[in-house]
């Protein structure tokens, strides 16, 4: 049974042009975790927190940063559980918790920029991308990991907040751009031109990876 | 690498980057701790700042309304309690009152009393007074307790 949870009260468009309201997986876990059920917030922490680290970790760049704001973000979403009326998803409406908080945190510390990176998972030696990247005997091409990783990582802490943001949700996570759009609280035209600023300007400080 | 393909796809390996397994395994019971031990320091007021500022992240594209309201509130009531005055008039008797100010030798500053004119008649109980006939049409207007009766 569709309940006011279990279904997004504005329609989304799918493939197929029609419109449907998305079903909330999440929307009893929700509901438990309104009625005062903690094992069902456990639950909902542990499937949203690797995905709310990427957003928080690629706008900050510092992994210590990152675990504070996330920290606080489950924390804010927490108490304001019960003031969630499903218009949207769960995930969504808490990655909005997660980017508002990030892009005000990002404001309060000082602009220093030193990065606490993370290591990069093995499974990247399996990735297509990586291999094409590493294949051909370039003296770029050759970079080591970390050099590549760090290069990346300056040049995206060189973007303003709105651009890297946009940059992390649909580049890094994949996220569409009509989600983006509805999380951002900007037209999809808005996300799409960010995007196309975002990427002219890390070709800009990636020169060497053009060669 | 060639344009912004090349981006794209160095901006999708940084999905690889993480911090492991066992950071996000633990997160939840750090999560739980910490949560403990900053509950008893959190204030009323930082819950009541929160609660506002959900409140008017609430109010969507009105939200301007509020404090616009709230500041329409204030000036209103400013303006009744600077509001001047009655105005004295010829005939009424003021009461002049200078206001000591103990460190200061300007006394220009001088605020008036005014008093209801009176009637130079004083109402009494006087037999005369009392009767139908008379009397009555003396007595000022508003002195009377209104269940007076007429005699």
């Amino acid at each position: 049974m569709q309940t006011a949870f279990t279904e997004t009260a504005t329609p989304l468009t799918f493939a197929d042009g029609k419109k449907r309201h998305r079903i909330d997986p999440d929307a009893d876990l929700v509901q438990r975790a309104q009625r005062g059920d903690t094992t069902a917030f456990d639950d909902l922490v542990k499937k949203y927190t690797p995905k709310l680290y990427g957003l928080v970790y690629h706008m900050t760049s510092n992994h210590e940063d990152t675990n504070d704001i996330l920290q606080d973000v489950f924390a804010k979403a927490y108490r304001a559980l019960k003031k969630f009326r499903g218009k949207s998803t769960f995930y969504t409406w808490v990655y909005s918790i997660a980017t508002n908080m990030t892009l005000n945190a990002l404001k309060k510390r000082n602009r220093r920029r030193t990065m606490s990176l993370n290591d990069v998972d093995l499974a990247i030696e399996k990735d297509k991308d990586f291999i094409e990247a590493t294949s051909k005997s370039d003296p770029v091409r050759e970079a080591n990991i970390s050099e590549l990783q760090e290069r990346l990582n300056i040049a995206m802490q060189e973007l303003s907040e709105s651009h890297r943001m946009v940059v992390t949700m649909f580049d890094i996570q994949g996220m569409p751009h009509a989600e983006i759009s509805k999380i951002l609280g900007v037209s999809e035209g808005t996300v799409r031109s960010r995007l196309f600023y975002a990427h002219q300007l890390l070709q800009t400080s990636l020169e060497d990876f053009r060669k | 690498m060639k344009g912004s393909d090349d981006i794209n796809k160095l901006l999708r390996l940084k999905r690889y980057e993480s911090p492991g397994e066992d950071y996000f395994d633990s997160f939840l019971d750090d999560f739980k701790d910490r949560q403990r031990s900053e509950y008893p320091n959190r204030s009323s007021y930082s819950d009541l700042a929160e609660r506002l500022t959900a409140w008017f992240g609430e109010q969507g594209s009105v939200w301007w309304a509020v404090p616009a309201g709230a500041a329409a509130a204030v000036i209103g009531v400013g303006l009744l309690v600077t509001a001047a005055p009655r105005e004295a008039g010829p005939d009424s008797r003021s009461l002049v009152i200078t206001p000591e100010r103990p460190n200061s030798e300007d006394v220009s500053e001088n605020f008036e009393i005014t008093l209801p004119q009176l009637d130079t008649e004083v109402p009494s109980f006087h037999p005369e007074v009392q009767t139908p006939n008379k009397g009555i049409d003396k007595t000022p207007s508003g002195l009377l307790p209104t269940n007076y009766r007429q005699l």
